[in-house]
């Protein structure tokens, strides 16, 4: 009869669970792994033939077949080793009665000297194991800390193959590894707003665009600080959720880029990726499919500096992700679907030589619309504030008073968010100013007198589109909530008006 | 009809000069077509109809007219009434022009050109010249290149005007590319023009020649902006030489872009200080000065010196203030904008209140009180050109 042994396997950012069964047959000595493994999975054989014999244990001179069922699901990684490998020792000699096997998984790499390696997408499969109902998780002494994120499960870690044999004989007692296992929660954010000094005008429409959920693109000349924005921009979103941080956990799990942390990820992702990036890099893809920037930015910024040079094709890509807050990655084998609720903050040089607005720039009205038009239109239209950056001069740096700092700003966007969270309470897939709907902005957006006024006079002045209109409107009920007005003033009217830079800009260049 | 002009335009080894010869005397290109070899020969020498002689066949003239009514691209004879008899003073006038669009009857025409690499002070001044003539009704006449040239044509369509674009490329290839919108504005509201057949590419060596239309179709010629080597003062320089009032934009000694303006003001062009001053009645001192760079005497030469007269528009200028009436915080916004400042700087107005900061900024604006460019304030424009 055949053993079967409890492990996983990761489908986008979740975990299923995966029947290890091993038997062993009468017939030439061989192994073979079934079930639709990719390559890590069949070298285990490799490895299982080098650690078992390492640990002292006799490899079976059999015909070995382990299928891991479901077997028509393509599966990858290699995690299933130490699975594998109690299989094949189980079938020799009884490590746990069936019924306590039954409720134990198994996760981790051996190497040839049978040593447990840590592997990636720990956190989802440690909470498949407690929603399949499973007790105990043995995992790599190196994940444990991930794995016991999940608190309802029982999770050793090891070593060695050895120990964990040993352990589940009941000859080894279990000792915690004495680091720290409590999820370190960082104390200080690195970078504050504070240190952004002499930009007020803009820290506005930052403040804003994070309150209101409006993506935002800052204009630039090279070092006028959009970078140094960007990077803070993080410090002053809500503080994140427990449920929001497990998510991105997960995301970072499955990648691969939780190792170094170990940890929660208690902090809100900023994403940075270069311009050269791919399209699949952007939005998710490989074989098998991981996790891309966008999701990898889930809850947090995505930050796209020279977003002019991004391939057009992988800008574009990003339209229905920024839409549905999710991203699906579809191959003709499989189907993935990763979150991808981010907050794109992005950074170009107003022209072509970067010094727009400054008497040093020499390029034409012609060549500066030609260079914004990189940016497709679809892209631009989901980016509510478009700001200029201001150069400070290094002089007044130093004179400048300190800028308030992220913690301030933080409460203030929390202000302005709470007010949101109760208008959209109605409603799913809403829950920020600037994913109102067109009936939701003639609902939540009324204008007193005076702002209408102003409206009208901005519209008669710099021929706005249509298109614009609801932009600002958005925009303006923002600036309401900042301050808590259930109505939309002339202040917030104006302050709205002044957040399209590049919009306004437009209707005053010579160009055809 | 069409072919022989084609024909004759396609000599090759015969030149505008000897074309036009041809055509004093025999009329019609037709009539060179079928003159005999000793006619020819009596009128341009053996070497022509020689040539002549050679090339009996229409084909290529006829596939280049199929060409053109595939192309819709227009042909302007010599003998078509709608070409200006000024533009024929050139020497070597093209017989034939290919043009797009529509041609007028030649009225007042003003060239403006200049440097592709302008200054923001370059295109005002091109766009405020621009503005004005397509609002007194005349003709804008430019290269349609980058900077000055494509200002000028922009802002005179922009105000409703009529421009006439000179290519030195065929009229139905766009240079530069991202001109397209424009070439197709121009091509709408005036005519796109080149002595170059369809097909033809760019090429360093037609701009001269180009330059040349321009200012030959133009009754005064404005250069905007112009470094010391530039395309712009060919243009000027065969302004001067067809007799052209050349006006030249004055600008800072030490501005680069404007070495070869400034040069031209010290050679006896006339200063532009304004729109005003391209139809001033006062003759400016040019006639002498033009004769030290120039072999010709300009035609226009024959005014009369008088000690010149300010015109009174300058005294227009700076008078809009008064009639404002401005808050008490807003006069104090002004009076801080000698020079653009940075919204933070402003901050103390209002005691550090950004919003209500942005409140003043945003309706002073709108009321035309200040302008805004990012983060960046400056006082408006009002007063200078009141609309």
């Amino acid at each position: 009869m055949a053993t079967v042994v409890n492990a996983f396997a990761l489908s986008g950012v979740s975990a299923y669970p995966v029947a290890v069964e091993t038997v062993l047959l009468h017939g030439q000595p061989s192994i073979s792994i079934v079930g639709l493994g990719d390559t890590a999975v069949k070298e285990a054989a490799h490895r299982l033939q080098a650690a078992l014999t390492h640990s002292s244990y006799d490899f079976p001179k059999l015909k070995i077949v382990i299928n891991l069922a479901p077997s028509g699901v393509k599966k990858s990684g290699s995690h299933f080793d130490l699975a594998m490998a109690i299989g094949l020792i189980s079938s020799g000699e009884v490590l746990l009665p069936p019924e306590e096997l039954a409720q134990t998984a198994f996760l981790g790499e051996l190497s040839l000297n049978a040593e447990l390696k840590p592997v990636n997408g720990v956190l989802p499969m440690a909470m498949c194991a407690r929603d399949s109902g499973i007790r105990r998780l043995i995992v790599p002494v190196d994940n444990l800390a991930e794995a016991r994120l999940v608190r309802e499960l029982e999770v050793f870690g090891f070593g060695t193959l050895r120990e964990v044999v040993d352990f589940l004989l009941g000859t080894l007692e279990y000792a915690p590894p004495d680091r720290s296992l409590e999820p370190a929660y960082s104390a200080l954010p690195a970078v504050d707003f504070a240190d952004v000094q002499g930009q007020e005008g803009l820290l506005e429409y930052v403040i804003a665009a994070v309150a209101g959920g409006h993506n935002f693109l800052m204009l630039g000349s090279p070092g006028c600080g959009k970078s140094m924005i960007a990077k803070r921009i993080p410090t002053i979103m809500p503080k994140l959720t427990e449920e929001e941080a497990l998510e991105i956990t997960k995301i970072y799990s499955v990648t691969g880029l939780l190792r170094q942390q170990n940890r929660l990820i208690t902090e809100r992702p900023f994403r940075s990726p270069h311009h050269n990036a791919s399209l699949n890099a952007l939005i998710g893809g490989g074989s098998p499919v991981v996790p891309g920037e966008i999701s990898l930015a889930h809850n947090g910024v995505l930050f796209l500096d020279e977003i002019a040079e991004f391939e057009r094709k992988a800008l574009d890509a990003l339209r229905q992700p920024l839409e549905d807050k999710v991203v699906t990655v579809s191959r003709v084998k499989s189907t993935s679907t990763f979150p991808a609720n981010f907050m794109l903050v992005a950074a170009m040089n107003p022209c072509p030589c970067g010094y727009h607005g400054q008497p040093k720039c020499r390029c034409t009205d012609y060549e500066v619309v030609k260079y914004r038009q990189k940016l497709s239109g679809p892209i631009l239209d989901r980016i509510d504030v478009q700001k200029y950056v201001q150069p400070v001069p290094f002089l007044s740096l130093a004179s400048a008073r300190k800028g308030p700092s992220s913690l301030e700003l933080r409460e203030r966007v929390q202000y302005a968010r709470d007010i949101q969270t109760k208008r959209f309470v109605r409603s799913t897939e809403v829950s920020a100013n600037a994913q109102m709907t067109e009936a939701m902005i003639k609902e939540f957006c009324q204008l007193e007198p005076d702002a209408l006024r102003l409206l009208q006079l901005s519209f008669e002045r710099f021929q706005y589109s249509a298109r614009t209109h609801n932009k600002f409107l958005k925009i303006a009920r923002t600036f309401a909530d900042l301050e808590g007005s259930p109505q939309i003033r002339k202040k917030d009217m104006a302050a709205a008006l002044m957040a399209r830079d590049m919009d306004k800009e437009h209707t005053g260049m010579m160009v055809f | 009809m069409k072919v022989y002009w084609l024909w004759l335009a396609g000599l090759n080894g015969i030149g505008p000069v000897t074309q036009r010869k041809l055509l004093e005397a025999l009329e019609t290109p037709e009539r060179i077509y079928l003159a005999s070899a000793a006619e020819i020969s009596q009128i341009a020498g053996r070497a022509v109809a020689a040539i002549l002689t050679a090339s009996r066949s229409l084909d290529s003239a006829k596939r280049q007219e199929e060409a053109l009514d595939r192309l819709g691209i227009r042909l302007l004879t010599t003998d078509d009434p709608l070409y200006p008899e000024q533009a024929k003073c050139l020497s070597n006038a093209p017989v034939i022009l290919y043009y797009r669009g529509r041609i007028r009857p030649k009225g007042q025409s003003i060239g403006i050109v200049g440097s592709r690499r302008c200054t923001p002070y370059g295109k005002q001044v091109a766009v405020e010249a621009a503005t004005y003539l397509a609002e007194q009704g005349v003709t804008v006449i430019s290269g349609m290149a980058k900077g000055i040239d494509s200002y000028a044509h922009t802002a005179c369509l922009k105000a409703g005007g009529y421009t006439l674009a000179f290519l030195g490329n065929g009229v139905d290839v766009c240079y530069p590319a991202e001109h397209r919108g424009l070439m197709e504005e121009i091509i709408h509201h005036g005519a796109v023009i080149s002595e170059y057949p369809p097909y033809t590419r760019p090429r360093q060596e037609y701009f001269p020649i180009r330059n040349a239309l321009i200012s030959a179709w133009s009754d005064k010629v404005l250069i905007v902006e112009a470094a010391e080597k530039s395309g712009a003062l060919i243009t000027a320089q065969k302004a001067i030489e067809q007799g052209r009032e050349v006006f030249s934009v004055p600008n800072s000694i030490y501005a680069k872009e404007s070495a070869g303006t400034n040069k031209l003001l010290s050679v006896g062009a006339k200063a532009y200080l304004g729109p005003e001053f391209l139809f001033a009645s006062d003759p400016a001192q040019t006639a002498d000065a033009a004769d030290c760079t120039s072999p010709v005497k300009p035609r226009h030469a024959r005014h009369t010196k008088k000690p010149s007269k300010k015109p009174s528009s300058i005294a227009k200028n700076n008078t809009g203030l008064a009639t404002l009436v401005l808050t008490p915080l807003e006069q104090r916004i002004l009076s801080r904008l000698t020079q653009p400042l940075s919204l933070s700087s402003l901050l103390d107005l209002t005691d550090g209140d950004m919003q209500s900061l942005l409140d003043w900024i945003c309706t002073m604006e709108l009321e035309g009180k200040l302008k805004v460019k990012g983060q960046m304030v400056e006082a408006g424009s009002w007063g200078r050109t009141p609309k």
